[in-house]
């Protein structure tokens, strides 16, 4: 018989970088849910995105996997607005949804915890829970492009990359995907990483950036906004 | 500080007022801030800085700007620094390379006298007998000549930086050209990259006072006021970034520029690159052309005014082309006495250049030669020749002011082949690549005005044809090349001389170059590598059309026919460290990290993949396993999902056995092949619906696994989705005859035997979360394979912890995995296998499906089946003494026949076992073998037996519980 503990639930998740966040002394959004608010200065934590650069990991998300042939009629059919090769966001059922549409046959929808992803169903199309895959991390500030101009080759000039548009290639030697999302008038990119090379990629940046006063903050600069 | 400071001159670098220390050898120097090593030393009248790579003769300054050899030392533990551009800082150890006991007194060069004896290539002549003495030449022709030496026990930089810049147009080179043809680009509204290896720009104007001419901007202005101008003007533009003390040392295919600016080393795309690389000097050939003492004019004349240092106290001027003259006014009015003008021309220049070197004492001589340099380990004299008739003249200084040669090199990197331009007696760019264009003195162009307008028109029509607008610029810039007439060639006679230095990098003479030649290496491709002309820290700089000049004079040949030979990377020597960049080596950590850390094992590096070895002792570990239960984290597993009405005959397609006709909720294993039948991978699929698969890989074949299916399905109009899942879930394989005792703790479902037999799978809640469970066995006990979204991953390990902890659950690592596997003779593809394993070899012919239609690697499988096999893949045990290495051969009469694949201790068994490759005859049981222990065992070898059935539980009966 069972002993252990069921119906577990959120309380059990744990992000990849939880660890790091725990030493880094953050503030949880809430006990159950690993989500950093800040690291105990939301002020200088503010100030920083403004002037220099401040590396965000935008929490536990839902992330569905959309691809096949039949990707783009199932998105219309479930009412999922999307643009192919951008980051965009739409409502669906009253529920806020990033959509990553990087090809004709492959979109990754996101979704904030505790908001449900649509249901996605349709010929030729797969639908896939990644919501452990990825972790989401959010740079933003006057400096990142000279950060990423140290690890990623791709020109990513705001000439070249428009706000939401999508990139697949390496930051920090690493195969990634990306994309260009400014905040208000803050350059900015959002990088999903596979979470094993979560922790790896997180000091790659803070080691390039902390010369460009990158410094880890937390999710209320997003809100802020 | 010495009289060798000439007055404050308003472009020089040194501030005067700040006063910064060094040793030289041991011995201290005093420096003004911003002085260079080089500078400094020559301010202190120290004249000999290093010392030759195979003469060990003394040599010191020639070109003060980074291209030669001849001042190379040693940095506070850095090797072949050139001290001619290498700052001065406060507290700088420099030593000199390359000398014994010091550069100032070399006890090796007595090596100066034995020329005869170490003629060209004289290493595939001599010291090759006795054969066995070899190790002991090599040792201490090693030790006597060569450059710096490293430090292996110095720590190295770790503050490397890498960064990348793209652009529109990207100009290499900071003279008036270069400055011009970037500032016309920008105001074109191109983005510029300005890269240039000096610390400001304007190039030669820098250190000149006559007049600027050509473009209206700078006009009229003194050189080093226009310099100052251009450098305004390019500062102030900000579509123009400008990177200084930074060196293009390579242009690659894609314009692509590498670029090494101090500890950054930055890549630079451009759409259209202009290589502004300008003209230098280069030397002359006569007996002990590199004595201290003999200099480039130019950089004479950058020690002067950048630094305030003067060279020499009696200068003779060299030189073959006006060039000269107007050079050795400026060296005048740099405060430098001038003693003579030897011109090998016989007609005196025009009145104006005559003017400015109409100094009292000034002797100017015609249709004259240099004989050689008189002088031991510095210039004393110079002996020349006019008439025949020979003289000497008093004089310290030799400034050498020939016509500058285009610079080339970085060009003919990218496929702009040099042509020999008759008209000019020069080397210069010949057809461009598109994209790639040639810009003032670089293209050959002496004119002064010609130059600056050249790297006007040369900005123009790279912006245009960056921004994609009609290229009228472009065509008007190819085409409007054209050169004043009546330059005279090039004087060039070779000198009889037996110390005439062509390649002072590798002290490769005129009479080197001779005998080369005679040898039969008459090939200018041949000769270099023979006598390694160009071959050195230079790489060509200084040498390359004059080894082409040499060639053609000896080989009795015009110079167009010779050639140059090829230019390659780096232009300048670029550390290793600058080329790694930062130490970025990405790893992974499975969702399970932390806990494994927290118990302190001892891990390894599996790819990129951070595992834990061992977290006790292999015995402990694998008792627990074989005994009670064991826990091991498989998050590693490559994991594909696959759905889709067509994943089924998908799989049939990639794998020589069926998946198709596999039943929801069973696993079967997995080996797939290649074209050439070739075992490419294993692992298992699970079925997990009608249309849902869930197919592991090996640790680290993931993306080549997917690779695999994605080339398989394009095109194929299968309906099949495959998502790579490996990040989404981890894993842990609960094993031993406890570990259904252990999930009975953790879930609802029914685990027993009847409900979950051996290779059967389930989807459900484990310690209450979802979880896919997979009954498998690749260590030879009862097991569980679990699959839970990678979040949960740490709460399921304690979960599991928590619920065999009376049980005495243990984790265990690969170590333990591995002899556990072994003694199932389970194989593990690219350790038992390589690239020319077949399945059939490999013991797998039972999942062979010939009677399939059609598979991947089935033509190649079926020639296997009908030869026959020729190796076999097999278990043994060792009956001898020792543990043979993984790799060791398998012999017979001596003779390798096969090899070790695997090899460990069982502590279950007590004795070593393991698996290899023998011949298919020696594949039966119970054949005796002989086996190499390995390497440093000088051959010695032990016993064993092939064992054709698996050590542990042969029956299977433990997996099948």
């Amino acid at each position: 018989m069972t002993t252990a503990r069921v119906n577990a639930g959120n309380s059990v998740r744990s992000s990849p970088l939880d660890a790091l966040h725990e030493r880094l002394n953050a503030r949880w959004r809430a006990p159950c849910l690993r989500w950093p608010i800040d690291y105990g200065n939301p002020v200088a934590e503010a100030e920083a995105a403004r002037s220099t650069a401040g590396l965000i990991d935008w929490g536990p998300l839902n992330k569905l996997v959309v691809q096949g042939k039949g990707t783009s009629p199932a998105l219309n059919s479930a009412q999922v607005q999307f643009v192919i090769g951008k980051a965009t966001a739409c409502t669906v059922g009253g529920a806020m949804l990033d959509v990553w549409s990087d090809a004709p046959d492959h979109s990754i929808l996101l979704s904030r915890h505790g908001t449900a992803l649509p249901d996605i169903t349709g010929q030729l199309v797969s639908a896939v829970d990644m919501s452990s895959a990825f972790t989401a991390l959010r740079l933003i500030g006057p400096s990142v492009g000279k950060i990423f101009a140290e690890l990623c080759p791709i020109d990513l000039g705001p000439d070249v990359l428009h706000d939401g548009q999508i990139v697949h290639g390496p930051v920090a030697n690493v195969r990634v995907t990306f994309a260009r999302q400014d905040l208000a008038a803050l350059p900015g990119f959002t990088i999903l990483v596979p979470r094993d090379y979560a922790a790896y990629m997180w000091n790659a940046l803070i080691h390039t950036g902390d010369r460009y006063g990158l410094i880890p903050v937390g999710n209320h600069v997003l809100e802020e906004r | 500080m010495t009289d060798r400071r000439l007055p404050h001159h308003p472009v020089e670098e040194v501030s005067r007022d700040r006063e910064v220390s060094f040793t030289f050898d041991g011995r201290r120097y005093v420096a003004f801030e911003g002085d260079t090593v080089g500078s400094a030393l020559a301010a202190a009248g120290a004249k000999v800085m290093s010392r030759s790579f195979k003469y060990h003769r003394p040599r010191g300054l020639v070109c003060c700007s980074g291209r030669c050899p001849n001042c190379m030392v040693d940095v506070d533990g850095t090797p072949n620094v050139r001290a001619c551009i290498e700052p001065v800082r406060d507290g700088m150890a420099v030593r000199g390379q390359n000398a014994w006991p010091s550069v100032r007194r070399d006890f090796l060069s007595v090596f100066d006298h034995l020329d005869r004896v170490l003629p060209v290539g004289f290493y595939y002549k001599t010291f090759i007998r006795p054969r066995f003495l070899w190790p002991v030449y090599e040792h201490v022709l090693r030790h006597l000549a060569g450059l710096g030496k490293v430090d292996i026990g110095s720590k190295p930089d770790l503050h490397q930086r890498k960064r990348h810049v793209h652009c529109d147009v990207a100009v290499i080179g900071g003279g008036p050209a270069g400055c011009l043809a970037a500032i016309e680009a920008a105001a074109a509204g191109a983005k510029v990259v300005l890269i240039d290896d000096q610390s400001e720009l304007g190039g030669h104007l820098r250190i000149r006072t006559a007049p600027a001419t050509g473009d209206a901007r700078i006009a009229g202005l003194p050189g080093f006021e226009a310099a100052a101008k251009l450098t305004a003007l390019v500062r102030s533009d900000r579509n123009i970034e400008h990177f200084a003390r930074a060196t293009a040392f390579g242009l690659y295919e894609g314009k692509l520029i590498g670029v090494s600016q101090g500890n950054a080393m930055i890549r630079v795309r451009a759409l259209q690159v202009i290589v502004a690389t300008g003209a230098e000097e280069r030397p002359v050939l006569f007996q002990d052309n590199d004595r201290p003492g003999v200099m480039l004019g130019s950089a004479i004349l950058r020690l002067a005014r950048l630094y305030g240092v003067k060279a020499g106290d009696r200068a003779v001027v060299v030189t073959d082309d006006d060039h000269g003259w107007r050079l050795a006014a400026e060296i005048i009015g740099a405060g430098i006495n001038v003693v003579a003008v030897v011109d090998s021309r016989n007609s005196m220049p025009s009145a104006d250049l005559v003017q400015g070197v109409d100094t009292p004492g000034a002797v100017t001589y015609l249709g004259a030669h240099v004989i050689k340099a008189i002088g031991r380990s510095a210039v004393s004299g110079i002996q020349i020749s006019t008439n025949a008739v020979k003289r000497s003249i008093k004089c310290d200084l030799i400034a050498i002011t020939c016509r500058p040669e285009p610079v080339i090199s970085l060009l003919a990197q990218e496929g702009v082949s040099p042509k020999f331009d008759p008209a000019l007696d020069q080397f210069v760019p010949g057809v461009r690549t598109v994209g790639i264009q040639a810009a003032g003195h670089v293209e050959g162009v002496i004119d002064e005005s010609i130059v600056v307008n050249r790297g006007v028109a040369a900005g123009r029509a790279a912006a245009d044809a960056a921004l994609g607008r009609t290229t009228v610029h472009l065509a008007a810039h190819q085409s409007g090349l054209r050169q004043p007439a009546g330059q005279q060639p090039i004087q060039f006679d070779l000198p009889p001389a037996r110390k005439a230095f062509v390649c002072m990098c590798e002290d490769v003479t005129v009479k080197d170059i001779k005998q080369a030649i005679r040898e039969g290496f008459d090939n200018i491709e041949t000769l270099k590598r023979y006598s390694t002309v160009t071959m050195g820290p230079c790489q060509g700089k200084m040498c390359h059309s004059l080894s082409a000049r040499v060639h053609a004079a000896v080989a009795g040949q015009s110079v167009s026919i010779t050639g140059l030979t090829t230019a390659r990377p780096p232009f300048q020597p670029v550390t290793l460290a600058a080329l790694a960049g930062p130490h970025m080596a990405p790893f992974r950590q499975t969702a399970i990290h932390e806990r494994h850390a927290k118990l302190g094992p001892k891990w390894m590096d599996m790819g990129e993949w951070k595992r834990p070895l061992l977290y006790t002792s292999v015995e402990q570990e694998c008792k627990a396993v074989r005994d009670a239960v064991g826990i091991i984290d498989v998050s590693t597993l490559g994991k594909l999902e696959l759905r889709g009405a067509g994943a089924g005959a998908f799989l049939d397609w990639l794998h020589p056995n069926r998946f198709s006709d596999l039943r929801a909720g069973r696993v079967r294993y997995r080996a797939m092949c290649d074209d050439a039948g070739i075992v490419l991978d294993d692992g298992t699929v699970a079925r997990l619906g009608p249309d849902r698969f869930l197919l592991t890989t090996a640790t680290g074949t993931i993306e080549a696994v997917e690779q695999w299916f994605t080339w398989w399905l394009a095109g194929s109009g299968r309906d099949v989705q495959v998502t790579n899942v490996t990040s989404e879930y981890a894993a842990v394989n609960l094993t031993g005859p406890l570990s259904r005792e252990v999930m009975t703790r953790l879930t609802r479902l029914d685990v027993s035997a009847k409900a979950m037999p051996y290779l059967s799978a389930l989807e459900g809640e484990v310690a209450g979360v979802p979880a896919i469970i997979l009954r498998l066995g690749f260590v030879g006990e009862l097991g569980y394979e679990m699959h839970v979204p990678a979040d949960y991953g740490a709460y399921l390990w304690d979960a599991i912890i928590e619920a065999g902890h009376d049980l005495g659950i243990e984790p265990f690592g690969i170590e333990a995995q591995r002899v556990l596997r072994l003694e199932k003779q389970h194989l593990i593809v690219g350790q038992d296998t390589d690239a020319l394993s077949n399945p059939i070899e490999s013991g797998l012919a039972w999942l062979v499906k010939a009677d399939k239609p059609d598979f991947i690697g089935r033509d190649a499988t079926a020639i296997v089946a009908a030869r026959g096999m020729l190796n076999a893949l097999v278990g043994f045990e060792v009956t001898g003494e020792g543990v043979p290495a993984e790799g060791s051969a398998i012999v017979r009469d001596g003779h390798a026949v096969g090899r070790v694949t695997s090899c460990k201790w069982s502590p279950t068994l007590k004795k070593a076992i393991g698996m290899g490759w023998v011949p298919a005859q020696d594949a039966v049981e119970d054949h005796g073998i002989a086996i190499r222990l390995g390497v440093g065992t000088h051959g010695k070898t032990t016993s064993g037996k092939v064992r054709t059935k698996p050590f542990y539980d042969p029956e299977g009966a433990r997996l099948r519980m």
